[in-house]
């Protein structure tokens, strides 16, 4: 009985660390990260937006105020989409557009700006084929 | 930042912590220690966050003298506790628990001390290695994380005098009521970095996961044995949705914590009776609310469990009745207080408890909810399926299930038994949830099943070890040890 106790207790570890070793070598580096992506993008936007940013929009992710289907739909083919929000979304989404920081973002990334949601909201972008 | 470092920052936090959970409680059973030191990361977090969001309020948002006003609201604490340590609690370690335990532990042939803390070790290492390396491929967590856990902590680290946008009414479906904890913990280690660094909630997830799996060990061997420890560890390892979840940098991983070190608290209570432990027990209850609402049910389950035991311990008097539930009201004030304060300030009521309150007698009584439900929870904990937590080569909720129908209970102490009462009632509270959601049913179960049922995996496989019937395999165990030490 202690024998088999101690088997048990031995086969528990075996599976937690083929688990676990399982979980490491599966481990994909390259994976690309498309939110951190859309999160850098804001950022360098808000930094561009210089006293603007004190306003915490550079945060502002959701997948509020825009039909959450296309959203899904561009998550699952893996297009980032982002929603701004803010105090002044109307001046944000002007600011978004126009900015040079989107647009050497943009540039920089390989990226276009597929489209602006006329509700002022969001921005959705495409990665453009090489 | 680098992980390091915000291990660093929260040296503080936790010392803090650990002084006051050692002039709480002063058991110095085996895993005595780990334990304190993991109830004292979470006690000094929680208090952390506390004065940080008065701070907010006194400040007008601005965090630049934030960590001074830490230091001072913490040494005056100190001061304070130890004069009160010195005015009511003066008991002496439970010594007689402490050589109940020793006694109780089975000496293996293959599992010597040193092997078993090897692998504990072993496990402890891969764990960290793969939860760091799933949180490095995606630095931002998963959808919750970046819509609302750090999505509000980056409006209050940002806004400075605006930092009420982060409950701005345009933002409502960010569920503007969830408690702060987690998100002020995180500003605090933005604080210190001097920039919103992704490395902090990224190693917050790692961090809460390794504590998760420290404090199972530490609470299994203060109550049970080293080996069922370790096979704790491996149980909980074995889970791969609690690893993956670790790295989404969610707040159910630190729930999940809250809720085990309660657990683990009360089940010490039950054996020592120690005033200062129902303080303890208190103060982790009341910090559960304050981390996610689901706490808030944790925590009327946790009342509800300490008054069953105050009508069933044999107290000397009346005074030490009095004495002991009036400790555990001063434990639960904090986390209690903060979160009602929050509550009644933000002006948002939860979604679901909406669905509730507009639920018609006849959502209850929907047979085929109800059904789903339970199939979807049952499909993901005991059988293959494209939701099953475990891997599907090792399911190990079927296992202790199958384990506990062949042999049944057969806690150490009777009052164990209360410890199911946290888990079912949890588990009633989720199916209610489910029941009288007014999202689509399907989506909602899909989207949160198994982050719910991870909220309360680490305290079942506690209470599984606890309360489960060993006597085959230990006693047995025991007395060849006795026959060979004699003979």
């Amino acid at each position: 009985m202690r024998l088999k106790y101690e088997i048990v207790i031995l086969a528990f570890c075996l599976a937690a660390a083929h688990l676990l070793l399982t979980t490491i070598k599966d481990h994909d580096s390259t994976k690309p990260d498309y939110t951190s992506a859309f999160i850098e993008c804001f950022k360098q936007i808000g930094e561009g937006l210089g006293g603007q940013t004190k306003i915490g929009y550079v945060s502002d992710i959701s997948d509020k105020g825009l039909d959450s289907q296309f959203v899904f739909l561009c998550q699952h083919a893996m297009v980032p989409v982002l929603v701004g929000r803010s105090c002044d979304e109307e001046t944000l989404i002007g600011n978004f557009v126009e900015s040079k920081n989107l647009k050497k973002f943009l540039k920089n990334n390989n990226y276009s700006l597929a489209k602006t949601f006329s509700c002022g909201l969001s921005l959705v972008l495409l990665k453009k084929n090489k | 930042m680098t992980l390091p470092l915000l291990f660093v920052s929260l040296i503080i936090p936790f010392l803090y912590g650990l002084t006051i959970v050692s002039l709480a409680w002063n058991g110095r059973q085996n895993g005595a220690f780990l334990i304190k030191c993991v109830t004292g990361g979470i006690v000094g977090l929680g208090f952390s966050t506390i004065s940080m969001f008065a701070w907010l309020f006194v400040s007008g948002g601005r965090l630049n003298f934030y960590l001074a006003a830490e230091a001072v609201f913490m040494a005056a604490t100190i001061i304070a506790a130890v004069g009160l340590k010195r005015r009511f609690f003066s008991c002496k370690p439970d010594q007689m628990h402490e050589k109940a335990v020793e006694n109780s532990v089975p000496q293996l042939r293959i599992l010597s001390r040193k092997i078993v803390l090897s692998l504990v070790f072993l496990l402890l290492t891969l764990q960290f290695s793969a939860v760091f390396l799933a949180s490095n491929n995606s630095p931002r967590g998963r959808w919750d994380a970046w819509a609302i856990w750090n999505l509000r902590a980056r409006h209050i680290f940002h806004g400075g005098s605006n930092w009420t946008n982060a409950f701005s009414e345009t933002m409502t479906d960010s569920h503007l009521d969830y408690p702060l904890f987690l998100p002020l913990a995180v500003v605090r280690g933005w604080i210190v970095a001097g920039h919103d660094t992704t490395a902090v909630p990224m190693g917050y997830g790692i961090l809460f996961s390794l504590l998760t799996t420290i404090l199972l060990f530490a609470g299994i061997y203060a109550q049970s044995n080293l080996y069922n420890g370790l096979a704790a560890v491996a149980i909980l390892n074995s889970t791969s949705f609690f690893i993956n979840l670790s790295s989404w940098q969610y707040a159910d991983i630190l729930v999940g914590l809250i809720f085990l070190a309660t657990s683990i608290s009360i089940s010490i209570y039950i054996r020592s009776s120690q005033p200062g432990l129902s303080f303890l027990i208190g103060l982790l209850a009341g910090f559960a609310a304050w981390v996610k609402n689901e706490g808030l049910v944790f925590t009327g389950l946790s009342v509800t469990t300490m008054l069953i035991i105050a009508v069933f311990q044999k107290y000397n008097n009346r005074k030490s009745l009095r004495f002991t539930t009036t400790s555990f009201l001063c434990g639960l004030l904090p986390g209690a207080a903060i979160t009602l304060f929050f509550k009644l300030w933000v002006p948002h009521t939860n979604d679901l408890v909406q669905g509730i309150q507009s639920a018609q007698l006849a959502t209850f009584l929907q047979p085929g909810r109800a059904f789903e439900i339970i199939q979807y929870f049952a499909q993901s904990v005991f059988f293959p399926s494209p939701h099953h937590v475990f891997p599907h080569y090792f399911p190990v909720g079927s296992m202790l299930l199958v384990y506990l129908m062949l042999k049944g209970f057969k806690p150490k102490a009777k009052l164990d038994y209360l410890l199911l009462l946290p888990i079912l009632g949890m588990g009633a509270a989720y199916f209610l949830a489910y029941l009288t959601t007014p999202r689509d049913l399907t989506w909602h179960l899909q989207t949160s099943h198994n982050r719910l049922f991870m909220q309360i995996w680490p305290t079942i496989i506690f209470v599984f070890f606890l309360t489960a019937n060993f006597s085959g395999a230990q006693n047995q165990s025991e007395h060849l040890t006795k026959t060979e030490v004699h003979g």
